[in-house]
């Protein structure tokens, strides 16, 4: 194969490669803006949650089939996840989220800290990271389990009451 | 096909290969790291999905003039470039799907209108590229089958230790196998046939087809394949039959086997149509 044909297909191979791996997902952002989703409910295997005022969201962040959901709250990421059926508690269900949390590199625990659902407690734990902090919250009510991962480059103390309440209005009562 | 510092398509294959490797890595390293005996566990199962195309390649070696190196290298392109790429690229598509349609309907719909298309795309481009490589040394449709069912391969080998991994991370049980040894008798045993390999032999087989006629018929005869292949996976990935029609198990199985089946006919006809056809390496060296 001449040069030249060799540098065309080259060039249609790493442009078809770049046109998914970049292309598509700038596109994604710049035609998906974030919505604002404040009073609006989502389910997830039976769990309810209403978010609050000026929480928003990405379209394809909301897999009620899949048990997901993810708001930004300011510029925090907050990622849900419900399944079940579960047979551990909370305490267990925290600690194997630390499990992959401290794998992640440039993850460090730091202190427990406490979550509350809407009538459920849970088990928490605070993280930092190389470009910001996070923390973890595990929730198991009968055998339904709820997962909470919110990670940001600044959690200041009203971004954290923000999510909190959030989280708050995490509903077992239908699961 | 030896190293060729002037190659453009060498150059592309090891700039791309390479950044999805490192990408692979830092995506993968730290749940194997956090789940040791699960992820060994899954990387030597699915890594068992090689064995049989290893035999194969085998079994036709007298049918083929591609030197080991082109599978190998298809089998990295689809481990690395194509999985990575399959990853963001579906994603994104899952999002504008989303967008346009509402999150229900993409969740339901995506992986039969988004997945198919980029990842059929990617790993004919990789067959592409490697044919490129080591063009001249094509010798037939077979050729071709065999490099495309080890890009497959290779992306089938990584996609199912993911969802072994993920489904283990899911089950926050701690370290254990229960759950990969589950994937692995879904993805591997049940659906591992007419999955990744199968799909991207018959498009191995298009390109391979165009290498050697060189004639525009020939060109679209190998886009038609692609086509014919996303259709293939769509169906393969679409709810039609997953309830079985309510017949239990039974009914499942049948689901499976009607979906799944087509895609196998067309490379068990390819192979002997192949064989029927093209003379053997040997032979033709001889009358050459």
């Amino acid at each position: 194969m001449s040069r030249t044909r060799s540098l065309t297909v080259a060039i249609a191979v790493a442009a078809v490669v770049l046109a998914f791996a970049l292309g598509i997902p700038l596109l994604n952002k710049a035609v998906s803006p974030t919505v604002d989703v404040g009073g609006e409910t989502f389910t997830l295997q039976g769990v309810t949650l209403t978010a609050p005022a000026a929480v928003r969201m990405r379209p394809g962040y909301y897999q009620p089939e899949s048990g997901r959901v993810e708001f930004l709250v300011g510029d925090a990421e907050v990622d849900i996840v419900v399944a079940g059926p579960y047979g551990f508690d909370a305490e267990y269900l925290a600690d194997e989220m630390a499990r992959l949390l401290e794998a992640q590199p440039g993850v460090h625990l730091t202190d427990p800290r406490d979550c509350a659902a809407d009538g459920v407690q849970g088990a928490g734990r605070s993280f930092v990271t190389e470009t910001g902090a996070g923390f973890a919250c595990a929730f198991v009510h009968d055998d339904v389990r709820a997962e909470v991962t919110a990670t940001g480059s600044s959690l200041d103390s009203a971004t954290v009451d923000r999510i909190d309440a959030l989280i708050a209005q995490l509903s077992f009562e239908a699961a | 096909m030896r190293p060729d510092p002037a190659s453009p398509t060498q150059w592309t294959a090891l700039l791309l290969i390479g950044a999805a490797a490192i990408l692979l890595l830092y995506n993968t390293l730290p749940v194997a790291l956090a789940y040791p005996r699960a992820g060994t566990t899954a990387l030597v199962l699915f890594s068992l999905f090689a064995l049989p195309f290893w035999w194969l390649r085998r079994r036709l070696a007298d049918r083929l003039a591609l030197p080991a190196a082109a599978p190998a290298l298809g089998l990295l392109w689809g481990a690395t470039v194509a999985v990575m790429t399959s990853l963001f690229g579906s994603r994104a598509l899952h999002g504008l799907l989303a967008t346009m349609w509402g999150p229900a309907w993409a969740e339901r719909w995506s992986p039969v209108l988004a997945a198919p298309v980029v990842e059929e795309v990617v790993k004919a481009a990789g067959v592409v590229l490697v044919v490129a490589i080591a063009w001249g040394r094509v010798h037939g449709v077979l050729d071709g089958i065999v490099l495309g069912a080890f890009c497959g391969v290779g992306f089938q080998i990584v996609e199912g230790y993911a969802f072994a991994m993920s489904s283990t991370v899911v089950n926050r049980a701690g370290d254990v196998v229960e759950p990969v040894i589950a994937v692995f008798i879904v993805r591997g045993v049940l659906a591992g046939l007419w999955s990744h390999a199968v799909f991207t032999a018959i498009v191995g087989a298009g390109v391979a087809y165009a290498a050697t006629r060189k004639t525009a018929r020939s060109v679209w005869i190998a886009a038609g394949s692609l086509a014919g292949v996303i259709a293939l996976h769509a169906l393969w990935n679409s709810p039609l039959l997953r309830d079985g029609l309510g017949l239990g198990v039974l009914g499942v199985l049948a689901g499976v086997m009607i979906k799944g089946l087509p895609a196998v006919l067309i490379v068990w006809w390819l192979v002997r149509w192949a064989k029927r056809e093209e003379a053997p390496v040997a032979r033709s060296a001889e009358t050459a």
